[in-house]
């Protein structure tokens, strides 16, 4: 008996031209199909699914605004629409409008249709995050003028960079790593608000502050000012000449007018970098006048690991992460972590910028799930891209059916509910229904004489 | 008949394809497909037949030819085997070959269908053998081949959809053009000549999304010009098949990080002064589940009604297939199936139960 899958196509919905093909989505797209696309939008100008895939030809053409303005009329017929939602929060992303994207992608997870498209939507949100810093930054400074001009949040600091004025190329990662480490530390203190340390290095980046006069207190004061912060941590990090210690400076500045109401200096061989961070933050802590309590202090003593190869492979992974070189700071990250699996900070950077590298080496078109994917094993739910092609093909399947296509479908879209789609001529014609028992062995003949 | 086969391939060739429009042709990639799938159904003792059995190995070849025309190819080769009381019989061969092209015409707005039964399967064979061949044509048991050899035959189609509002409407026609052939070798019964009727097939289909799942509704309409047995031996006549309507629905949608699918259909096959009327339907729960990063469990739980003129039969069916794929190019499906029930024919002492299991696995591969 011919076998076929009514039942599965109609659940792989747009994608039967993929599930006849053994699974593989239908193809996406491509700016060749925008006049075929678009006449036929202009003849069916309702049909959510054509719409969706002429959003998509646009955005493949590269022209962010029309698939935008397609995408979101699709998604006005038809709000179940994950793909659309996917292009659209691309698109949306090219057009720098980011926090629409991010609603876009929002909404999207929503309507994921497994956990893996759950998790693809969560890695772009977490790079969109860094996108998201670069532009306030940039934002930022363009309105410099304007935020400085506001009052500052109150008891919030900004800790900037500290600059590495050393010769040893193997320490300039500290830089970031003494960074993370006064945040985290500060931040367990009630008395402050903690800006990210990714919001301060997206600043300083587009302010080219990098190795320049951050530790002006004047610059950082204006830093500051933008930032809306009340206080600016700065400070440098350089090597002691003619010895193997390393010296570190830090200073509170009050964003408001440039004054230094902190300063914490210390120096220490490499091997107790730790032990001077602290000595520094103590210093600084103090001199702000705060009063620590056995708790707080006991905190503030806490080092995230003892490893200082490990610290360092963190630094250098943070610094990669800046940069925007994910690949390297998951693999900087991953050292950490093998160095010393206890490292928590160093793992929750691991995590996050794996997802972001997932996130930068996933197509559009397998981020939206109409790309084939290597691990791909069909259509799980109705694609709602299929516009009338699933009933099209459906008919095409039903009144000239093959052993090709039935097997192929069958192979892409998993067990069937075979029905009688081939009529078995003679047999029927000789004996009626296959399982009369009859016909094995002793042929029945029911012929009807004209 | 003549006139509505030429009508189907005037349609085909008048539809030209318009330049520029969307590539999609059925097949997006070259695919094959093989494995090896084994159907056995026990009968309780008083029915005539102890058991019929299969062993099927399919190979199917799908792929596109450019942007808009697609082919596949496909046959089996398959070992049927009876027992009935006491002996067993068994009949091998290769069936009849396949091989289809569809053009897709505008985007997803017609789809132009030649289909062509090459008659690669016996076309002749010794009544016994014919018998043996036979036991599998059923339209309530679920045997991968019900036919061997029909031969040579072609079915142009043509199917059209467009959409209205939130409906997607579908309709799509096909004809099919068998030649006459020698069925029978042996004394008595090689000058006998079968002549299949021209075959008409329309079906209407709509579906449209509803929530986060699809609805869809169809109906399929064959009607059959009579058949005509030519020949000495076994006499001659023709044969009127009657007509036969086919009515499927599904409401399928996500269920956890999976889906589930609600599915029925009925076949009914009307009575004529030479056929007999037949009925089955079919009712079922599918599923399709993620179980880790590379497999699909997809489970299938499905009751099954026969009613033919005289007798009946019920099936429950259980039964899943696990889709795993080994790399990008390489899935296998493995699969199993039980089925359970009843069946009653007008030569069965009454109502016996009936057991079938079947196993198998696919193979797709990315060519």
């Amino acid at each position: 008996m011919l076998s076929r899958n009514w039942a599965r196509v109609v659940v792989a919905g747009g994608a039967l031209l993929g599930a006849c093909a053994g699974g593989a989505p239908p193809p996406s797209p491509t700016p060749e199909n925008l006049p075929a696309l678009e006449a036929a939008q202009a003849q069916n100008p309702r049909d959510a699914g054509l719409m969706t895939r002429l959003g998509i030809a646009y955005y493949e053409a590269k022209e962010y605004g029309r698939a935008r303005d397609v995408l979101r009329s699709a998604l006005t017929i038809n709000k179940q629409n994950y793909g659309a939602f996917i292009y659209l929060g691309l698109s949306y992303e090219e057009l720098g409008t980011l926090d629409s994207a991010r609603a876009a992608y929002t909404t999207a997870a929503a309507q994921a249709r497994d956990a893996r498209q759950r998790d693809e939507v969560g890695d772009r949100l977490e790079l969109l995050t860094r996108r998201e810093l670069r532009d306030a930054a940039r934002r930022a400074i363009a309105q410099e003028a304007e935020l400085s001009a506001q009052p500052a949040t109150a008891n919030a600091i900004a800790v900037f960079p500290f600059r590495y004025s050393g010769t040893n190329e193997e320490l300039r990662p500290l830089s970031r790593g003494l960074t993370h480490l006064m945040i985290t530390d500060l931040a367990k203190l009630s008395q402050f608000t903690l800006l990210e340390r990714e919001r301060v290095q997206a600043l300083v980046d587009e302010m080219a502050l990098t190795e320049s006069g951050r530790t002006d207190p004047s610059t950082g004061a204006r830093s500051g000012r933008i930032l809306r912060a009340a206080r600016v941590v700065q400070g440098a990090i350089s090597d002691v000449p003619g010895r193997t210690d390393i010296r570190f400076d830090a200073s509170v500045v009050d964003a408001s007018n440039a004054s230094v109401v902190a300063t914490g200096t210390g120096n220490e061989q490499l091997q107790q970098l730790f032990t001077l961070q602290k000595q520094v933050m103590f210093r600084l802590v103090e001199q702000m006048g705060i009063t620590l309590s056995p708790a707080e202090r006991r905190a503030l003593s806490e080092r995230p690991t003892a490893d200082l190869q490990a610290f360092l492979a963190f630094s250098r992974g943070l610094e990669a992460e800046d940069r925007g070189d994910y690949e390297a700071a998951a693999a900087n990250f991953s050292a950490a972590v093998a160095r010393d699996p206890n490292f928590r900070a160093a793992r929750d950077r691991q995590a996050a910028t794996q997802r972001v590298t997932q996130a930068l080496q996933l197509s559009p078109q397998i981020f939206a799930g109409i790309g084939p994917r290597g691990a791909d094993i069909g259509p799980s739910a109705p694609d709602a891209t299929a516009g009338r092609g699933t009933v099209l093909r459906t008919g095409v399947l039903n009144t000239v059916p093959s052993v090709g296509s039935t097997l192929t479908t069958r192979v892409g879209t998993g067990p069937v509910s075979r029905q009688p789609t081939s009529r078995p001529q003679l047999p029927e014609t000789l004996g009626g229904d296959g399982i009369e028992p009859g016909l094995t062995g002793t042929i029945i003949i029911i012929i009807t004489r004209p | 008949m003549k006139r509505a086969l030429i009508v189907a391939a005037a349609a085909a060739l008048l539809a030209a394809p318009a330049s520029g429009l969307s590539a999609q042709s059925l097949f997006p990639e070259a695919t094959g497909v093989t494995g090896v799938t084994f159907r056995q159904y026990s009968y309780e003792s008083g029915f005539g037949v102890d058991y019929v059995r299969q062993l099927a190995i399919p190979v199917a070849v799908a792929m596109p030819l450019g942007k808009r025309l697609s082919v596949d190819l496909g046959t089996w080769y398959a070992t049927t085997s009876v027992g009935q009381n006491g002996s067993h019989e068994s009949f091998s061969n290769i069936t009849d070959t396949q091989i289809r092209g569809t053009y897709v015409l505008g985007n997803d707005a017609l789809v132009a269908s030649v289909m062509m039964n090459l008659p690669t399967g016996p076309e002749t064979t010794s009544l016994k053998s014919f018998g043996v061949a036979a036991s599998s044509a059923s339209n309530f048991l679920l045997f991968p081949v019900n036919t061997y050899g029909s031969g040579f035959s072609v079915t142009p189609g043509l199917a059209g959809a467009i959409t209205a509002g939130d409906w997607n409407l579908g309709l799509a026609a096909s004809v099919r053009w068998s030649a006459e052939y020698q069925p029978f070798s042996g004394s008595g019964n090689s000058n006998v000549r079968y002549q299949p009727g021209v075959e008409t097939r329309i079906r209407a289909g709509v579906d449209r999304l509803v929530g986060q799942g699809r609805v869809a509704l169809g109906a399929t309409f064959s009607t059959f010009a009579n058949d005509q047995l030519t020949g000495s031996g076994l006499g001659g006549g023709t044969f009127d098949p009657g007509n036969r309507l086919l009515i499927d629905g599904e409401f399928s949608t996500r269920a956890g990080a999976g889906s589930v699918s609600l599915y029925a259909w009925n076949y009914h096959r009307a009575g004529s002064g030479s056929g007999a009327k037949e009925n089955v339907f079919t009712a079922g729960v599918s599923g399709s589940w993620a179980v880790g990063a590379r497999a699909k469990l997809e489970p299938l739980v499905e009751g099954r009604f026969w009613s033919p003129e005289k007798g009946s039969g019920r099936l429950v069916g259980v039964g899943s297939a696990l889709r795993y794929q080994l790399s990008p190019r390489f899935a296998l499906v493995p699969s199993a199936r039980l089925d359970f029930g009843s069946v009653e024919t007008p030569s069965s002492s009454g109502t016996k139960s009936v057991v079938g299991y079947e196993v198998g696995t696919l193979l797709r591969v990315g060519l």
